[in-house]
């Protein structure tokens, strides 16, 4: 927050020079009064702690996954620390890396998970846009509908949609995902867009009609990048969902040439739960991805969006 | 090679596809003589969605619906009776208690925690910032199973003569006293909230962006102009910020309200609902797969839409008095 | 499903699309391919539970098979087979071949009308002779048999540290009294007879559930645990009652189980036993099925070496009855009649000729009382295989067969908090019985 007491705000409020340019720079107006490296000490702590009880138990994932499995069945995680990199090993990763396929199930997680965030965000972007900004019959009635039916859980659908798909002959097509996960997505993706549309100054968009721009373009043009922290924020929601996901990736496309990275991953465990140790390491592989999304699009999530479009 | 190009492919085909549809249809539309235009415009925009809800929401919960009615193999139909037996049992009614704690303390504790994150991290330098977040939402890029794992290293209990593989018991052995069952013992409902936690700690994440992503909107004319009234920070963040953010925050807590509700993987596999820790997610899970009861399956996801329709109602009318206002 | 190209898929996504925009005129570019039929294109897809070590092990011992008779066959698991098969099986999408872990779902789907009764498509009296009695009966229904089993596992098993169990000078029991002899024997030397452990993420129960089941079998009999689990008597019959106290006697005892009655439900199914390997052993009994030898429950050392390493006995008899020996296993079912290609396959994984590679591995057993026992990989394997052939007493997995309700719902619970102390025994079958569904 930009709001220090009035001698602190006088002095450097800008960027601190110490921060090396970001690389959202470009897309920063001028943000006059950012707090940038102003927190006070017990912030920083408060903050490094949290931070680290946080990161705790991901710790302890990432240091079991190179731990052998008769290791991790007797001691205790934390204990690689009094005796460091003993028995350490690289095992567990090997396995899953050189699974038979792996590779081609991780691209097929990525032909599955974009277009399945995409299209979501496409098509929600336009019905909060509706919701928001324009007057219709049934808006408050198809809205509460719609947001209703966020707590139906998504496995009441899926024997009506295996049957739709079974005859369609969609199973094992990645469309079926897609449409799936669009489908299974959109109630959330509507509520949350809507939700922060409405936070936009209404001013804009009616001087923009006035100026005679159509909703198509007011749209295209200015609401769309004014949302942009909202769409990249569901975006890297609907993409862990669907990149993490497992039932319907297992239903609708099975274990063909279009199997998915978590359905691969599944397909290590035996009956008995044996194997589970190379899912710890299969988690950190997977994980990356949608924790590279997150960093790529945080600089989305910056100041100035709105102001700059108010002004210009 | 050639993999990678059919994947580019698929890709761009699906994506593409998805905006022609909406060009052709707008054109097809400002076609249409003006009055026509703009009644049948909002219906353009929300149409492509409201399809693909009917299809993969609408018709499986109005069938769900039915089938509430019905016997367990959706046979017979038989009134009431799914809802009273449920209502009637006692291990259901712990149920609905223990939803209804996750729903009262879980939404608060994650809106709270992910606002303060929010808006301590917006003061730290660019950088930091970033990393700060980055740690914060690290736990919901994990799948369920990699979490179950986790908090398995953090929970576990083994007999007080072996090593202990439970990071929570090695601290109470440590201290001298004898491991714990953590997720057996349900006085005070303590194995209930440990498995909060859990939900916690994936869910503040999720908050902290969508939160962040509106307290960064805020523009700063309006900071500015409290500043030169003489405000202090925490009245600046409560009489301008919060006011500004407040469709973001309920947005926010409707969104982990329903999430809890649903709160399915992190009960089903660390307890099952076992312990008096069930909830009534797992149980429609069991009820649907495990006992192949749809009846009972669909009552309960009935139930769930009735309880969420006031939460609905008031978010609808606070938009409408933002509108009326503005 | 299968070597469809991309292209096709990006032509019907659009087409998808736009239908789904209701531009409905667009020429449906769907059904010119058609290449998907699922029956007859050469191709069998096995669904199954298990997968990695299991999975490969089940690959390899078809890898004869597919040459000889050309069929293309695709195994595909996962964990969440219960719940997805049922979603499959409801949606049309049944797979050729499915690979149930326990009879129960499958006798489920049976009576729902979605399985084909085996009887006139495979040879089953001949199956019959030379399987070990109840394992193809535990698929029956008034309308025939559904599932013919394609492993077993032997769950009556005690498994003892090999060097330290002789060098303390016990020896295994053979009958209940010795047993608890036994038990008392080693409690009074200082150190806990028993390791025994429960907890199974959202499974935790079954442990106990199978020790109930082990003395109903044993104080029953062979009939009256078969009608026990049809619920043809009730849950809570007064034998049951004596079963279970018989396993009180083992467990609940001051001293008996390594860290008490209080770590059982909390101590993991898979690693509870491996206290017995520690020096020096902190505990030297431990009931569990022959799987426990495969994957990484017993430490990779005991594995390795198996048969220096441990030594199994028979979880004993009651009074003077001949041995008994309780059974699990997977079972292997069809959808389709018609389809000649997953007849032969199934015949295959029913035969005794199945399963040669797996054996090798280990923690797998034929059914088949003439499988080659030479193909099991140590002698600890064929001394397992051979209680079981000689069992005088059989009775398949009885929460495996029972409703899902009971078998995976209100069974697993009750014994869980008995075990743990929440509720008295005779609550908790009174409990269980309430729960059995009606008709």
């Amino acid at each position: 927050m930009t709001t220090q007491s009035p001698a602190l705000g006088t002095t450097g409020t800008e960027e601190k020079p110490l921060q090396p340019a970001s690389p959202d720079r470009g897309r920063r107006t001028p943000a006059p009064k950012l707090a940038r490296g102003q927190a006070n000490w017990g912030v920083k702590i408060l903050l490094v702690v949290l931070c680290l009880l946080w990161l705790l138990p991901t710790v302890g994932l990432l240091v079991t996954s190179f731990r052998e499995p008769d290791a991790a069945n007797s001691t205790g995680w934390w204990t690689v620390f009094t005796a460091p990199f003993s028995n350490w090993s690289v095992e567990n990763y090997r396995q899953v890396l050189l699974e038979e396929d792996f590779g081609r199930a991780f691209l097929n997680s990525f032909v599955i998970t974009i277009p399945a965030t995409i299209i979501p965000i496409l098509f929600a972007a336009f019905a909060a846009y509706a919701f928001t900004f324009m007057k219709f019959v049934g808006r408050d009635f198809l809205f509460i509908l719609i947001v209703g039916l966020l707590v139906v859980p998504n496995q009441v659908a899926l024997v009506p949609l295996l049957q739709l798909y079974a005859r369609a002959d969609l199973v094992g097509t990645f469309a079926a995902v897609w449409l799936a996960h669009t489908g299974f997505g959109m109630p959330l993706a509507i509520f949350i867009l809507r939700g922060y549309m409405q936070t936009l100054p209404r001013s804009i968009i009616e001087s923009a009609s006035v100026d005679g721009a159509s909703h198509f373009t007011t749209f295209w043009r200015l609401i769309v990048p004014m949302s942009v922290p909202a769409l990249a924020a569901f975006a890297i929601f609907q993409f862990l969902w669907v990149w993490n996901d497992l039932l319907i990736a297992l239903l609708f496309l099975g274990a063909g040439d279009n199997i998915a990275v978590t359905v691969r991953l599944a397909g290590l465990i035996g009956s008995a739960g044996q194997g589970w140790q190379l899912l710890t390491a299969g988690a950190f592989i997977t994980i990356s991805v949608p924790l590279l999304v997150f960093i790529a699009l945080q600089r989305y999530f910056v100041r100035g969006l709105t102001s700059g479009s108010v002004k210009g | 090679m050639i993999k990678i190009i059919n994947a580019v492919l698929a890709v761009l085909a699906g994506v593409g596809g998805a905006m022609v549809l909406y060009f052709v249809l707008n054109f097809a539309v400002e076609r249409l003589p003006g009055k026509w235009e703009h009644r049948i415009k909002p219906y353009v925009f929300i149409g492509p969605a409201l399809l693909v809800i009917g299809v993969f929401l609408i018709y499986p919960a109005v069938q769900t619906f039915v089938y509430s009615f019905a016997n367990d193999d959706s046979t017979e139909f038989v009134g009431f009776q799914n809802y009273t037996e449920l209502l009637g049992s006692e291990a259901f009614r712990r149920t609905l208690l223990n939803t209804l704690l996750w729903i009262i303390i879980v939404p608060v504790v994650v809106v709270v925690m992910g606002m303060a994150v929010a808006v301590l991290a917006d003061r730290l330098g660019a950088r930091s910032e970033k990393t700060t977040k980055t740690i914060i939402f690290l736990p919901m890029a994990i799948s369920g199973v990699g979490a179950a794992a986790i908090w398995g290293f953090i929970y576990a209990s083994r007999p007080p003569t072996q090593d202990q593989i439970g990071l929570l018991n090695a601290v109470v052995v440590g201290l001298g006293f004898d491991p714990v069952a953590w997720l057996q013992i349900d006085t005070g409902k303590l194995n209930s909230l440990l498995l909060m936690v859990i939900m916690i700690w994936t869910q503040v994440g999720f908050a902290m962006v969508l939160l962040s992503a509106a307290i960064k909107s805020v523009p700063e004319e309006t900071l500015e102009a409290a500043r030169i009234d003489g405000a202090n920070e925490v009245q600046t963040f409560f009489r301008v910020v919060v006011p500004q953010i407040w469709a973001t925050v309920i947005t926010v807590f409707i969104t982990v309200l329903i999430g809890v509700m649903k709160v399915f993987d992190i009960v089903y596999t660390t307890t099952n609902g076992n312990f008096n820790t069930n909830v009534i997610a797992v149980q429609f899970f069991n009820e649907l797969f495990t006992n192949g009861n749809n009846g009972y399956a669909g009552a309960i996801v009935i139930m769930l839409m009735i309880a969420i329709i006031p939460v609905m109602a008031y978010q609808v009318r606070h938009f409408k008095k933002q509108e009326a206002a503005s | 499903m299968k070597g469809r190209s991309t292209t096709k898929i990006a032509a019907l996504s659009v087409a998808a699309l736009f239908t789904a925009g209701c531009l409905s005129e667009g020429g449906d570019s769907t059904n010119e391919s058609g290449g998907g039929d699922d029956t007859s294109d050469g191709s069998i897809e096995i669904f199954g539970a298990f997968g990695g070590g299991e999975g490969d092990a089940f690959n390899d011992s078809l890898e004869a098979f597919r040459e000889e008779s050309g069929i293309d066959i695709e195994y595909v698991s996962s964990p969440d087979f219960t719940n997805a098969i049922q979603a499959r099986v409801r949606g049309n999408d049944a797979p050729d071949i499915a690979i149930f872990p326990q009879p129960g779902l499958l006798v489920d789907l049976a009576e729902s009308g979605d399985l084909v009764a085996l009887d006139d498509v495979i040879d089953l009296d001949g199956l019959k002779e030379t399987l070990i009695p109840g394992m193809v009966e535990s698929t029956e229904t008034d309308e025939g048999s559904f599932g013919v089993p394609m492993r077993m596992a032997a769950k009556s098993i005690i498994w003892s540290p090999a060097p330290e169990f002789e060098e303390a000078g016990y020896t295994s029991p053979t009958t209940t009294e010795e047993l608890l002899s036994l038990t008392d024997e080693i409690r009074d030397s200082g150190t806990a007879p028993w390791c025994i452990g429960i907890e199974s993420g959202p499974a935790t129960g079954w442990v106990v559930t199978d020790w109930l089941e082990e003395y109903v079998l044993r104080i029953g009999g062979e009939e009256f645990y078969n009608q026990w689990v049809r619920h043809e008597v009730p849950f809570n019959d007064p034998i049951v009652v004596e079963a279970a106290e018989q396993f009180a006697e083992i467990a609940f005892t001051d001293g008996n189980v390594l860290g008490g009655r209080g770590s059982i439900a909390s101590s993991n199914f898979g690693t509870a036993g491996n206290g017995m390997f520690e020096d020096p052993p902190q505990c030297y009994l431990h009931r569990q099925a022959n799987f426990i030898t495969s994957g990484d429950f017993f430490p990779s050392e005991v594995t390795a070496d198996l048969d220096s390493q441990v030594t199994v006995s028979q979880l004993p008899p009651a009074d003077d009855a001949g041995p008994a020996m309780l059974l699990g296993g997977d079972w292997a079912t069809m959808f389709d009649a018609d389809n000649a290609e997953a007849v032969q396959v199934l015949e295959f994984l029913a035969s005794d000729q199945f399963g040669g590679e797996w054996a090798g591995v280990g923690g797998w057993l034929s059914p088949h009382t003439t499988f080659d026992a030479s193909q099991y990989p140590d002698e600890t394997t064929r001394a397992i295989f051979q209680f079981a052939v000689d069992a005088e007493t059989t009775g398949v997995d009885g929460s495996d067969q029972m409703p899902g309700e009971v078998g995976a719902g209100s069974f697993w619970r009750g014994m869980t908090s008995w075990v743990s102390g929440q509720q008295e025994l005779e609550e908790v079958l009174d409990e269980i019985e309430g729960s059995w569904p009606e008709g």
